[in-house]
This record gives structure tokens, C-alpha cells and sequence, in this order.
């Protein structure tokens, strides 16, 4: 056995979990020890709440590169007891994934938000495309926040169920925001969100704060 | 790039096994070149039997595989052992062209520094050899300037129309390499690959580089240079030897540079008649032998909180002195637990590990006097050059500290002239064979280079 991440052999010692047939970590544990859990309340209206899994720090920014950039799926394994907490919610909500550019999922040859869902089992629908090929991450933040127009509708049917949206990482909000808003112009009586992970510090090393 | 637009395709690669989206050519500009023979196009990972095979780093471990189920229900599978080169899978598509031959140019060693009686019948031996096609073993101790004898080497087999890689474990080490192979080949094409560095095209007479960037050559080399080939990663990655074999063209030759030879390896060089002995350093003083020094209970003590008392006097007395000393430790958990206790006895002392950002940093300042020691891994045991420093490892009993590590460690010692002797010690909780073998080995050579010349 390899640790997805640093991708070193792992001691194949028995462990109970083995002996349960339990699902064991993909991640070693220095590799899962260098995972920070978000400390801290995220409000973005119009959304109800957000919720933010890890920190969006050096280890976590590696391993979102390996994962999208580079093309390690096998990454989205280590995430399935988070993306699990959606589970309660499958029966009564719609969980819609932000998408990725028709092309960036041609390259990379998978949606990377999508593929988070699908290894811990979630349903999804895609009810949102989005429109330019544009990286926000490549922006800086007053750069981002004059963003319009991220994203369209696939469809004009009238939204009935609450909805989770779910994305990799969340920083100024913008993304979220506007495809909130666009859920909401088509009648979903709510919408929160659930992200993988937030940045604490920003690019400049200061403390971001909770609220944009 | 203004050079690639006249360039083909296939001079680009000359002689490599790259990734297809990494050359900087258009998918029809690729696609063409294929249809016409002049490159040949491969998947990353094909099916083998039960389990798969990738084609970069030749890789057959099912370990090593990730297969990914498309919600279309295909199949994607890729290889986790050379993940960090980009992905190699079944959708993936990798090219090679064959190598161009080669254009015969003069390429004579530039280095005017003198040589030893015993490098010269080194290089004259190894010569030998190339002119038999066959691989070498330089086994040369520690300081006894085994780079001066590998370019007469690189020489030869460059002017014979040749083209050479020198491949190392560590990336300092190549990029310690590369001004000094620049200084001896003023009118070679040489260039340094490791981690990082932008794909070019290939036109080089001298390789430089880290043992992993064969995985991208087919073919391409008459002869590869293995410095410290009994050293990791090489010794524990199948792939790694894979890659090697399949970088050289079908009469192309292994040489190998060690102070620490397998007994293995050496009988398999040997027996060719294509090994060569420096047991003499390049100042001419003997190898400094280990002193044992038993301190049972260390670990207990260092639990505690307490530093061994032996310790504490070792390291005050290089203080005193002012000189330089490297503590090894069988575990960087260990030395990263302890070195608080550590700077109390030495505020200027500091830990170092491979993985450690400070590491070349720290090493210089030690160098430089800045730091009074260092606590470190094994990582240090070999490469580094600091005049009058003075080594102690601490647990030499552990299993890490094979003979050759014990060897290697004790070669930081008295690498300069003008101080050729120093402390090396090992502290241990009971000898071990390893201990006395390289307490042998150290011996041994000692008595060689005394009885020779």
C-alpha cells in the first residue's frame, strides 16, 4: 500500500480496521496530520451558511495542485468521510457541484468537484455551466470580486428543493455568491454551501477576515 | 521559441521518451510526424497480464496503479511511481524518436590540476576499459578526487563520438557538479536536469543529472556515470536500474563510482578486469578511524531529558577548540525532539534532515562558522566538505548505520590538507558487525594505501 499523497510506502502491518474490512485512510498519517480542519464561521449572503471542511494552507494548496493540476483522482479517496456529512441531506436537497469549464474537464479528463462527490457516494446534479474558461484563482482579490456573469442556467425549470452547492475552495466568495444568486432568480428556496477548504491567511500572509 | 519553429519534431526529442502534451508542437504538427514514421507514439500504462505496465518508468508493481471508473463506465489507469513527472496512464500518449547520430566534435578536458600517481592509473585503467566497451568501477575513498579521475573518463568517451550521462542521487549534488564540468569541458554542450527544470531539445554531448530524469531517455547515451551508486534511492527503486538500462543504447556502458562498493559489486567489475582502487586520499594522509565510545542507556537519558554526559563533553571540547562537529542521529524524530536540550549545552548548534528547508543554508553557516555543529540525519554522510570538522554518531549501533554509512560518515573527517585528522566517534549501546566491518574496511584500505606507491 502507497499513501496517495507523498505516495511512500505504508507499513502493511494488521490494523482493526483491516480486520473489519473498515475502509482504511488513503493517507498516511503525516500526510492526514498535515491536513488543518477550518477554524472559523464563513457568512456569504445571499447564502444561508457555509460550511468549510480544512484550511486552505501550503499542504492543502499541494495537494489541490497534484489533485487538479496533475491529475491525481485517486486523491479524491482521502475526503469521503467529509463529503459524507452530506449524506442526511441527499433525501431533501439537491447537492449541484460548481462546475469546471467544458475544455479544463476535457484536459484534466475529469471534474474534480464532481469526482469528490462521487467517491463518497453523494448524488449531484449540474444545474449551473460556466461561461468563460477564466481561472479565479489566478486573480487577485479585487480582480475576482468585479467578476460578472460566471455562470449560466443549463436549464429555465423551476427550482423546488433546497440546494448544497459544493466547490474545492472557497476564498473571496464571488464564485459561490453569484451562482447562489442564479439558483435563486430560478426559485430554490434555499441554498448553502459546502466547500473543501478556505484560506485563513491571504496571499500577503495576513489574517483573512470571516465575512466579505 | 525561436529555435524549436526550425527545428523538427524529431530533433527536439533526439533520443527521449516525453510526454506528448509537453513538446512544444501542435497536435497536427505531432500527429504528421507519427503517421510518418519519424515518431513513435505509446500510451503511458498498457494492460500486463493481471496487472499493467507503465512505459516511463517501466514500473510493473500493481501497487503503484490507480484505475480510475469514469461515470461512463471506461476505464482510466495511471502510475502513482512517477507521478511527479506529470501523469503517465492509459489515456496518455508519450513519443520517442530514435537519437541522431551524433556530429564528431573535439571536446578535450580543460582541467590543468595535478594528479596523483594513483588517479592517473586510475584514469589510464578505466581508459582501458573504454576502449574495451566495457563498463567501469572507480572505488575511491572518501576525498581521494574521484571527479578529476571521471573526467579523463567523460573525455575519452566524448571523443570517441560518445554521449555521457552522469547521473546522482541528490540534486546538490548535480548542481555542485555542473561548474565543475563546466570549467573542465569549455567546449562541451552540457546541461544539468533535476527536478523543475523546463523541458529543451536535446542536443548535449553531458548530461548531468538526478537518476530519476532517465526515465525520460530511450536510447540515448553510450555511457552512464553513476555517481554513488551504492547510495539511495538508486540501491532500493527497481526502476531506477530499469531506467539506466533502457537510457543507453544496445552497446552502451555502466560505469560506477563508489567508496563504499557492495562485495558484490566489486567481484562483478573485478571479474571483467574493469575495476580501479584509490585507497589513498588526495593529500595523501590515511582514512581517520572510528574511536568507540560505549554509552549504554543513551536513549533512556535523552527521555528524560538529560544529554549524555560523554555528549556534552564531546561537544563542549569541539567548542573549546572551535571547531566545527556534525552529530549524526539514527532518527530525525529524535533529533527533532531533542534539539532544545541540545542548544542548552550549545546555543549555536541546529538540526538539519533531507526534508529540512534550511538544510543548504545551515550547512553553509556551519561552514562559514556562523554555527558551532550540527544534529542531523544521514543525509550528511555523504558529499559535504568542511575543513576541520569533527563527527560523533550517536547510537551507531542502530540498523541504520550500515558499514557503508559508518564509512561514508567517517569520511567527512580530515578531508583537508592542512588538517587531515579528526575526531570521529561512535557512540554506541553495543558493537555491532556493521561497526567493526567498517572499522575493517577503513583498516584495510589504510594498509593498501600504505603498501602502495
Amino acid at each position: 500500500m502507497i499513501c496517495y499523497l507523498c505516495l511512500k510506502k505504508r507499513e502493511t502491518s494488521l490494523s482493526w480496521r483491516r480486520l473489519f474490512r473498515l475502509r482504511e485512510d488513503v493517507l498516511c498519517d503525516e500526510c492526514r496530520q498535515s491536513l488543518v480542519p477550518y477554524d472559523g464561521k464563513l457568512t456569504l449572503s445571499p447564502l444561508r451558511d457555509v460550511i468549510i471542511c480544512y484550511e486552505y494552507d501550503e499542504s492543502m494548496s499541494h495537494l489541490l495542485y497534484t489533485y487538479k493540476k496533475i491529475g491525481h483522482v485517486a486523491l479524491a479517496e482521502a475526503f469521503i468521510s467529509d463529503f459524507k456529512r452530506l449524506a442526511p441531506l441527499v433525501r431533501t436537497h439537491d447537492i449541484v457541484p460548481i462546475p469546471a469549464h467544458s475544455t479544463d474537464v476535457e484536459r484534466r479528463k475529469f471534474a474534480h468537484v464532481d469526482e469528490l462527490l462521487r467517491a463518497a457516494g453523494i448524488p449531484y446534479r449540474h444545474l449551473l455551466r460556466k461561461r468563460h474558461s477564466i481561472q479565479l484563482s489566478a486573480m487577485e482579490r479585487h480582480e475576482r470580486l468585479k467578476q460578472r456573469h460566471l455562470f449560466e442556467s443549463i436549464s429555465s425549470e423551476r427550482l423546488t428543493r433546497p440546494i448544497v452547492l459544493v466547490d474545492d475552495v472557497v476564498t473571496t466568495g464571488t464564485t459561490l455568491r453569484q451562482a447562489a444568486a442564479l439558483l435563486y432568480e430560478r426559485g430554490a428556496p434555499d441554498v448553502r454551501a459546502f466547500v473543501l477548504s478556505r484560506p485563513i491567511h491571504n496571499r500577503r500572509g495576513n489574517r483573512a477576515n470571516g465575512r466579505n | 521559441m525561436k529555435e524549436h519553429e526550425q527545428m523538427t519534431i524529431e530533433r527536439w526529442c533526439n533520443g527521449r521518451l516525453l510526454d506528448e502534451t509537453s513538446l512544444p508542437y501542435s497536435k497536427e504538427a505531432i500527429d504528421e510526424a507519427v503517421e510518418a514514421g519519424r515518431l513513435i507514439r505509446r500510451p503511458g500504462v498498457v494492460k500486463q497480464g493481471r496487472s499493467f505496465r507503465c512505459m516511463r518508468c517501466q514500473n510493473e508493481d500493481p501497487m503503484y496503479f490507480y484505475t480510475h471508473i469514469r461515470s461512463e463506465g471506461e476505464e482510466m489507469t495511471y502510475c502513482m511511481h512517477c507521478l511527479t513527472f506529470g501523469r503517465s496512464s492509459t489515456d496518455g500518449r508519450f513519443v520517442h524518436a530514435p537519437r541522431l547520430p551524433i556530429e564528431r566534435r573535439d571536446v578535450r578536458l580543460a582541467w590543468d590540476g595535478t594528479y596523483t600517481t594513483l588517479q592517473r592509473r586510475a584514469a589510464d585503467e578505466w581508459i582501458e576499459s573504454i576502449e574495451a566497451g566495457r563498463g567501469h568501477l572507480l572505488y575511491a575513498v572518501t576525498g581521494a578526487g574521484k571527479t578529476e579521475v571521471m573526467f579523463r573518463a567523460v573525455e575519452a568517451t566524448v571523443q570517441r563520438g560518445g554521449r555521457v550521462a552522469v547521473v546522482s542521487p541528490r540534486v546538490d549534488v548535480v548542481r555542485e557538479l555542473l561548474p565543475r564540468f563546466e570549467r573542465a569541458f569549455p567546449t562541451a554542450r552540457l546541461i544539468a536536469l533535476y527536478g523543475g527544470v523546463k523541458p529543451v531539445p536535446f542536443a548535449h554531448d553531458i548530461v548531468l543529472a538526478t537518476t530519476h530524469q532517465l526515465y525520460r531517455f530511450y536510447e540515448a547515451f553510450d555511457a552512464v556515470f553513476i555517481d554513488e551508486v551504492d547510495a539511495f534511492p538508486y540501491t532500493a527503486d527497481e526502476t531506477l536500474h530499469r531506467a539506466v538500462e533502457r537510457s543507453l543504447v544496445p552497446s552502451g556502458v555502466v560505469h560506477a563510482v563508489t567508496a563504499t562498493p557492495s562485495r558484490a559489486l566489486r567481484r562483478t567489475y573485478e571479474k571483467e578486469g574493469a575495476l580501479s582502487i584509490i585507497p589513498k586520499r588526495f593529500h595523501g594522509y590515511p582514512l581517520v578511524e572510528p574511536t568507540y565510545d560505549a554509552l549504554f542507556g543513551y536513549e533512556r537519558a535523552l527521555r528524560k531529558g538529560r544529554v549524555p554526559r560523554k555528549v556534552e563533553r564531546w561537544m563542549r571540547r569541539c567548542m573549546e577548540r572551535r571547531v566545527p562537529y556534525l552529530l549524526f542521529f539514527p532518527s530525525i524524530d529524535v533529533m527533532e525532539q531533542t534539539e532544545a536540550l541540545f542548544r542548552t549545552i550549545d546555543p549555536r548548534v541546529r538540526a538539519v534532515h533531507s526534508e529540512h528547508p534550511k538544510r543548504a543554508e545551515r550547512v553553509r553557516a556551519l561552514r562559514d562558522g556562523k554555527l558551532s555543529g550540527l544534529l542531523t540525519s544521514t543525509i550528511l554522510e555523504r558529499g559535504v566538505t568542511i575543513s576541520s570538522v569533527q563527527v560523533a554518531v550517536l547510537g551507531a549501533e542502530q540498523p541504520i548505520f550500515t558499514s557503508e554509512a559508518l564509512v561514508q560518515i567517517g569520511g567527512r573527517v580530515g578531508r583537508s590538507a592542512d588538517d587531515p585528522t579528526g575526531d570521529f566517534r561512535l557512540f554506541h549501546h553495543g558493537i555491532t558487525r556493521a561497526m567493526d566491518e567498517a572499522r575493517r574496511a577503513i583498516r584495510s584500505l589504510n594498509k593498501r594505501g600504505r603498501d602502495v606507491e
